[in-house]
């Protein structure tokens, strides 16, 4: 999470100091935004996956 | 990968979509990318027309839905310039190996084009002539690009779609999150020559974090299938 934050944070300092940029540009910076959210979220849930199967009680 | 754009569009200086997917385009890198007008007002070479066709590994069909078809510009242009042995996979066409890709705008709710809705038919239905081509000629068809209602679009959503537009012409497909990536990564690399040097760096660590997610993601997703597997057994 303090990873996603962090690069949200950085892709919108590069938005901030662009608020004239190009439509182009604005998209490009607002894809890189929702792909990142979806990396971390599926990171969680792979992680979560890892986890629950690493813990399975069928292996106890 | 060289892509054609065959942009049939009856009003096109009137069109302020294609203006957008031109203005789109014309942001990528220019040297791969064919943006082809069809017009009225002159008669086709054919010659010429089979060329830039040969030229190109993805052409893409570019216009807005006029009675459930292309407009007749498109349909006059399929009729001669894809004559029967340039066309013909199985009389050695040489189209053959190719990407057919579609772009088309909707000036009614794409929600309405299924079973139930005010059009009726998919557009899935709608477009299977052009499925049906590129069976014949031995292309690979892919999944079309739908333009919703352009004028109707929010700022927002006029963002998403230049870019999914400009994925359409030049990134692999099928996408997935691993080619979104990648593209990303490689525009932002093109964005990082047109910033001033101060900016180079928070692009060069994006993108860094951008590969470093996605490299986690394939390690995660290696453990998982093998813990499956395992289970399988």
């Amino acid at each position: 999470m303090e990873t996603e934050a962090w690069l949200q944070a950085e892709i919108q300092r590069l938005e901030a100091a662009n608020p004239t940029a190009p439509l182009t540009t604005q998209a490009l910076l607002a894809a890189t935004q929702q792909v990142a959210q979806e990396q971390a979220l599926r990171i969680e849930q792979a992680e979560a996956e890892l986890d629950g199967r690493i813990w399975s009680p069928n292996k106890w | 990968m060289h892509t054609l754009i065959i942009v049939a569009h009856p009003e096109y200086d009137d069109s302020s979509t294609q203006a957008f997917l031109n203005r789109a385009q014309a942001a990528l890198q220019r040297d791969n990318i064919t943006w082809h007008r069809l017009s009225d007002d002159q008669p086709l070479n054919v010659a010429l027309e089979q060329r830039l066709l040969l030229q190109a590994e993805r052409i893409i069909f570019q216009f807005p839905l006029y009675w459930y078809s292309a407009p007749a510009l498109l349909k006059r242009w399929e009729d001669e310039v894809l004559t029967r042995a340039f066309t013909f996979a199985n009389e050695q066409g040489k189209l053959a190996g190719k990407q057919l890709g579609i772009v088309t705008s909707l000036g009614y709710p794409e929600a309405e084009f299924q079973v139930g809705g005010a059009e009726g038919f998919s557009l899935s239905e709608i477009l299977v002539p052009f499925r049906a081509l590129a069976h014949r000629a031995g292309m690979q068809f892919l999944k079309p690009l739908i333009i919703n209602q352009f004028a109707y679009q929010t700022p927002g959503e006029q963002q998403q779609l230049l870019i999914e537009y400009q994925q359409y012409l030049t990134a692999p497909q099928p996408l997935h999150l691993q080619e979104r990536v990648q593209w990303l990564i490689t525009q932002l690399h093109h964005l990082q020559t047109q910033q001033p040097d101060d900016q180079h760096q928070t692009i060069e660590l994006i993108i860094a974090q951008l590969q470093a997610n996605q490299d986690h993601l394939d390690d995660l997703k290696d453990q998982i299938q093998l813990i499956r597997q395992a289970e399988e057994e």
